[in-house]
């Protein structure tokens, strides 16, 4: 009895350690979850799926949801002359974009939330100055209310505010969407071990393909 | 063992603390912890020749924020940095000191006064926030 009671708070210990200590909801062997909420119309399960979009991106092409049929992709939304978080964020987006930069399946999509400065060519720029690639990682801008409410799909903080560093308010969160455009996992792109985690789950959307 | 103590802090003395915290908090996610930069978009502050010359300038370039073309160690570099309105004239003196201190050996430091000298030089700067 004593071994037993022993043995299972020793495995709600292990649960709620592992449940502070990994975010992501999927335990190692499981498929990822579909995030979100989720209805039931007419006896099925309807998902949060991801809505029409078009925007501009760093050559001044159209980028929308086209842009990443059969695709994963990563995204967050930043702008170029953040002084707070947004470089730490990059920097770990690049660092996605250096793993799988060989990865004809996985894209990378930020999007300014400062279109009165982030022009296009700005953008450009930007991209030049970080040496990556614009078939691979697509800086946008686009209709500001539709960049704000894009944020809500993608589950991440973003508005407006004076008294924010830069002028704006927001969360340095990453988010990987699949090609049914369902939301797959996130991470908090200002911390790098959260990041390692998120790759693995890339990965691991890629090895169900 | 105390001498050795005393050693070490002897080596990892550092006069600027305050410039080192301010550092941490307001240039380090830009132009990197040990001031190595980023990339071509955000210039070091280590070892760079543009420091160097521009010793007092970069007062202004903290209080006022910064958009136009620089060359450091002959790369050119084109992003804006806004200004770092949190930062009064001591702080930005301890920045340039603790930037000139550990990072360009043989540097002399600056005075407040000479910082509050530039400070009036460059009014006519425009605010970029």
């Amino acid at each position: 009895m004593q071994y037993r009671l022993f043995f299972s708070l020793g495995a709600l210990a292990l649960m709620m350690f592992s449940a502070c200590g990994d975010p992501s909801p999927a335990a190692a062997d499981q498929a990822l979850p579909i995030l979100g909420n989720r209805d039931i119309v007419d006896g099925d399960t309807v998902y949060h799926q991801i809505p029409d979009f078009s925007f501009i991106a760093q050559d001044s092409n159209v980028v929308n949801n086209a842009t990443f049929a059969d695709k994963l992709y990563i995204v967050d939304f930043f702008f170029t002359t953040c002084p707070s978080i947004c470089p730490t964020v990059t920097k770990q987006m690049l660092r996605l974009y250096e793993r799988f930069e060989g990865e004809a399946r996985v894209k990378l999509l930020a999007h300014t939330i400062d279109i009165r400065h982030d022009s296009v060519p700005v953008l450009k720029r930007y991209a030049e100055k970080i040496h990556v690639s614009s078939d691979k990682w697509h800086f946008v801008t686009g209709d500001e209310e539709k960049i704000y409410d894009m944020a809500d799909d993608y589950f991440i903080a973003a508005q407006k505010d004076p008294d924010a560093p830069g002028g704006f308010d927001h969360s340095g969160r990453i988010i990987l969407v699949d090609q049914n455009r369902y939301v797959r996992s996130f991470c908090e792109g200002t911390d790098p071990d959260d990041v390692t985690r998120f790759m693995d789950d890339v990965q691991k959307l890629l090895d169900e393909q | 063992m105390v001498a050795l103590g005393v050693l070490w802090s002897a080596c990892s003395y550092q006069p600027f603390r305050q410039g080192e915290i301010l550092y941490a908090n307001f240039c380090a996610t830009c132009h990197g912890e040990n001031g190595e930069g980023f990339r071509d978009l955000y210039p070091p502050l280590a070892n760079s020749d543009y420091f160097r010359e521009n010793q007092l300038e970069t007062a202004c370039i903290i209080h006022y924020g910064m958009d136009k073309e620089l060359v450091v160690n002959g790369k050119t570099y084109q992003q804006a940095m806004l200004a770092v309105t949190q930062l009064n004239d001591v702080e930005i003196c301890n920045v340039i000191n603790l930037l000139s201190y550990s990072w360009h050996s043989g540097m002399k430091t600056v005075t407040i006064d000479e910082v509050r000298a530039q400070l009036e030089s460059c009014s006519d700067w425009e605010l970029l926030d």
